[in-house]
């Protein structure tokens, strides 16, 4: 068993070897540490502990960025084999499941744990910087890599599960919240706080903070950071890898019944029939197909609407039920969600508006029709655009609450304060949303991933960059002046993700016509 | 105009590989003309570059007389173009998918009801139009590929393959549904790998090898190029030895091969300024001999493609 499984494993990491990208993020990475290290000499100077400043930075910035690639990557660590129809073969060599499941994950853990390791040198610096001890260096370190452990197979499970990538990382991305995300907020809406002082915890406060303790994001924050003293002892190392063994077990125990021939296909619909659920397509035929087949169309928009409706309910229902909230908070996570709802859609449907044609080698009929393509494109645009109704419906419900609760203009911000973080925000979303698009014309999978690193590293290194702004200048200049300085900066960071969006869409009708000519 | 397509001294290159290098022919109006040649040869790259996906890098291309770079509008108008793989959405049904692609030609409603119940009777799917197109075998989605390309009525088919991965009985309906095509006055211009499969179809043929022309001109004049020698497979009720000898007994016979397996099956060669079929057929009878069938031998026309085209594996 061991020699396949080691056959399995070695192909991985050749194959991996030869993929430029890991090395370039790799060398990124560390680039990226030197920046930091260099940055740090002359902006943290001041600061009593300049090490630690650092060390917290580089271990918040690697755990954002390790949870976005590891999601990328170890949930498609099955699906791949599924989507490419090659797992029923590798079913029928000598290769139990136990080595399949062993040698295509244990691979990308490893690639994984190296793109750690390597950083571990570099930020030894920190020492030398002072403020923080090798001790609290390598617990960091040792948190990161649990917490990686737990990524893999918890991604490795669902990918086990599910047919398609995009499914496993869906519910990845839930399970997350659901034991990150959730019970922290429930636990800091509904005064967790207070559990310690309470004698007797429900099981499922009880539940609720032993999730919080074993969230490896507290963790870091608690060890780079102990003066903060979050209430609650946090140790995310022993959860970490205990959830991720459960996980590698289950994986392992289930992935006969989700690995045959007929779990992997897609079952035809049989007896596959409609009579006419759509109305007849518009004028505009393509932005009917876009707007019909990708989100549902008009029932699609219905549902989605109640579905998120009702979460929502329930959720601030539950808040509400413990600590009392006001209008203006009901109305401002309305409006919050609605965006955040509106990011994950706009990631998602970026990355299927071109991709999916291009997958299912549709785009070159597309592109014969007697038609220019800049209609194709902005039909196509438009058919997606109509999709993000429920999210502006959403959206309009939270400010219309806003404005209607009392004490507004108490925290109304002076417009001209908002405007430039708001340009800011509006030209990073359309500069995610064209590289994205262009990246689906580009590489056969991982756009919306490689899209997602890049407004990473672009949020790290403009706020860096507003960092050291802030900390060198704002000794020389007053108040209100500082306040100005950085509207600059930020109308100038949008101006130059506005160029980049543009450049990239003045690209997009060449790589489509090459696209559809390589169907 | 005789003319449908006329492509001069085309070529084309991928980097520095050269599919297709300095091609010329035509194809003439109201006519099936197949596109033979193995695979690597050329034939997707040419019809690609018909179907307006790819430019022509070098050559001129006219289509009813317009050149197809300068009015590539009214050339995709024209045009219905079938890839050599499905392209379909297949989470639509047949009709969501017909009524699409007539929305997208800028048909209006009643037009579209009218086309598309057409194009259904002709590829006699008209009762699957509310099926997925995802749960239809092969060949049904085949017809469904042939619907999309007739929805805006075009006057010249180009049809990349569409008999591979056919069985032989969907392949027969379909070259059916092409002559039919045909006696509706529409100009097809299909490719294939295999020269046979077309034999009957075509009117003329255009044989490509490695991105240069072998032959074009009529498949009449394909079999009859091939030297003074004709093929034949005659088959008989059972093995009768005494045909044989009568056979074999005939001035300007050249073989008489009687099938290893099935001694009824008899295969000829002869020189044609000789000898006619007739005298044959003749011969064959006058012996006693009950005949089933008597062809050309499509094993001859193999041999004509191979002949034509070089040995070795395409790049
Ligand atoms: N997108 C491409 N990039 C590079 N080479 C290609 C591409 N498409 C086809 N080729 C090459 O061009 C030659 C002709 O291909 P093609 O036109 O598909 O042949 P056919 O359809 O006759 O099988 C082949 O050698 C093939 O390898
Ligand atoms: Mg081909």
């Amino acid at each position: 068993m061991i020699r396949p499984t080691l056959a399995l494993f070695v192909r991985a990491l050749r194959e991996d070897n030869r993929a430029k990208f890991p090395t370039i993020i790799r060398t990124v990475a560390v680039l990226f540490l030197l920046l930091l290290v260099w940055m740090n000499e002359s902006d943290f100077a001041h600061n009593t502990a300049p090490g630690l400043a650092l060390l917290t930075m580089i271990a918040m910035v690697n755990f954002f960025g390790l949870t976005i690639t590891g999601i990328g990557m170890f949930c498609s660590a099955i699906t791949e084999e599924k989507e490419d129809g090659t797992l029923s073969l590798l079913r029928m060599t000598r290769l139990n499941p136990l080595a399949i499941v062993l040698g295509k994950s244990t691979a990308r853990l490893t690639s994984g744990l190296l793109f750690i390791a390597v950083q571990i040198p570099f930020t030894v610096l920190c020492i030398a910087l002072g403020g923080t001890s090798f001790a609290q260096i390598f617990k960091v370190y040792a948190i990161l890599g649990a917490y990686l452990f737990f990524l893999c197979n918890l991604g490795l499970l669902w990918s086990v599960l599910s047919r398609r990538t995009s499914r496993a990382v869906g519910m990845t991305l839930l399970t997350l919240a659901l034991i990150y995300v959730l019970p922290f907020i429930l636990y800091f809406s509904t005064g967790g706080f207070l559990f310690g002082m309470r004698a007797a915890l429900t099981p499922l406060q009880q539940l609720q903070s032993r999730l919080v303790g074993a969230n490896p994001f507290f963790d870091l924050i608690s060890t780079v950071v102990p003066f903060w003293g979050f209430p609650f002892a946090a140790d995310s190392i022993a959860p970490s890898l205990m959830g991720g063994l459960v996980c590698f077990l289950i994986a392992w125990a289930v992935f006969d019944r989700f690995s045959s021939e007929a779990a992997t296909t897609r079952s035809p619909r049989k007896p596959g029939s409609r009579k006419r659920r759509f109305p007849r397509p518009w004028r505009l035929a393509i932005a009917w197909k876009d707007f019909q087949f990708g989100l549902g169309g008009k029932r699609g928009i219905l549902i989605r609407l109640i579905i998120y409706a009702a979460l929502l309910a329930g959720i601030l229902g539950w808040i509400h039920h413990f600590n009392h909230l006001s209008q203006r908070d009901v109305g401002g996570a309305i409006s919050t969600v609605a965006v955040m709802i509106f990011s994950v859609e706009l990631g998602i449907l970026a990355s299927r508006i071109f991709g999916t044609e291009r997958k299912r080698k549709t785009l070159g009929s597309l592109y014969v029709l007697p038609s220019s393509t800049a209609s194709l494109i902005g039909q196509k645009i438009l058919g997606t655009v109509l999709t993000f109704i429920p999210c502006l419906v959403l959206w309009i419900a939270g400010q219309m609450i806003l404005d209607a609760s009392p004490h507004t203009e108490h925290f109304a911000l002076r417009w001209s304060e908002v405007s430039s973080a708001l340009a800011l925000a509006l030209s990073r979303y359309i500069v995610f949303a064209v590289l994205v698009a262009y990246l689906s014309l580009r590489m056969r999978k991982g756009a919306l991933l490689i899209g997602l690193l890049a407004i990473f590293l672009e949020l790290i290194i403009t706020n860096i960059v507003l960092f050291r702004f802030v900390f060198g200048r704002q000794i020389i200049l007053n108040g209100n002046d500082w306040q100005t300085a950085i509207s600059h900066l930020q109308l100038t960071v949008a101006a130059i993700l506005l160029v980049t969006s543009l450049v990239l869409a003045l690209l997009i009708p060449r790589r489509l016509a090459i696209c559809a000519a390589e169907d | 105009m005789d003319h449908v397509i006329d492509i001069r001294n085309l070529r084309h290159a991928y980097k520095n590989h050269v599919a297709v290098q300095d091609i010329t022919f035509t194809v003439a109006a109201r006519s099936i003309h197949g596109f033979v040649g193995p695979n690597g040869a050329g034939k997707t790259t040419t019809l690609k570059i018909l179907a307006t996906l790819l430019k022509p890098q070098n050559g001129r291309i006219g289509i009813f007389g317009q050149d197809i770079v300068g009015m590539r509008n009214f050339v995709r108008r024209k045009i219905g173009y079938m890839p050599d793989h499905f392209s379909m959405y297949r989470q639509m049904t047949v009709f969501e998918y017909l009524d699409f692609f007539g929305a997208a030609y800028g048909l209006g409603q009643l037009q579209r009801d009218k086309v598309i119940a057409d194009v259904l009777a002709l590829t006699d799917m008209a009762g699957r139009k509310d099926d997925f197109i995802q749960g239809l075998s092969r060949g049904m989605q085949q017809r469904v590929s042939l619907a999309r390309v007739l929805v805006h009525d075009p006057e010249l088919l180009l049809l990349d393959e569409p008999a591979s991965g056919l069985d032989p009985r969907a392949r027969i309906e379909l070259m059916e549904i092409l002559q039919e095509l045909r006696r509706l006055g529409k100009t097809i211009f299909i490719s294939s790998h295999i020269l046979s499969e077309l034999a009957e179809l075509c009117d003329a043929v255009t044989i490509l090898d490695r991105g240069t022309v072998k032959y074009t001109g009529s498949m009449r004049g394909l079999i009859a190029s091939d030297g003074a020698e004709s093929a034949c497979l005659l088959t008989l009720t059972a093995g009768h030895p005494p045909a044989l000898d009568a056979l074999r007994a005939l001035p300007g016979i050249k073989t008489v091969t009687p099938g290893a397996e099935s001694p009824a099956e008899i295969a000829l060669t002869f020189e044609k300024e000789h000898l006619s079929p007739n005298a044959i057929l003749t011969a064959a009878i006058s012996a006693g001999a009950q005949v089933v069938s008597f062809t050309e031998d499509v094993k001859h026309l193999n041999q004509a493609f191979m002949d034509l085209t070089e040995p070795g594996v395409r790049t």
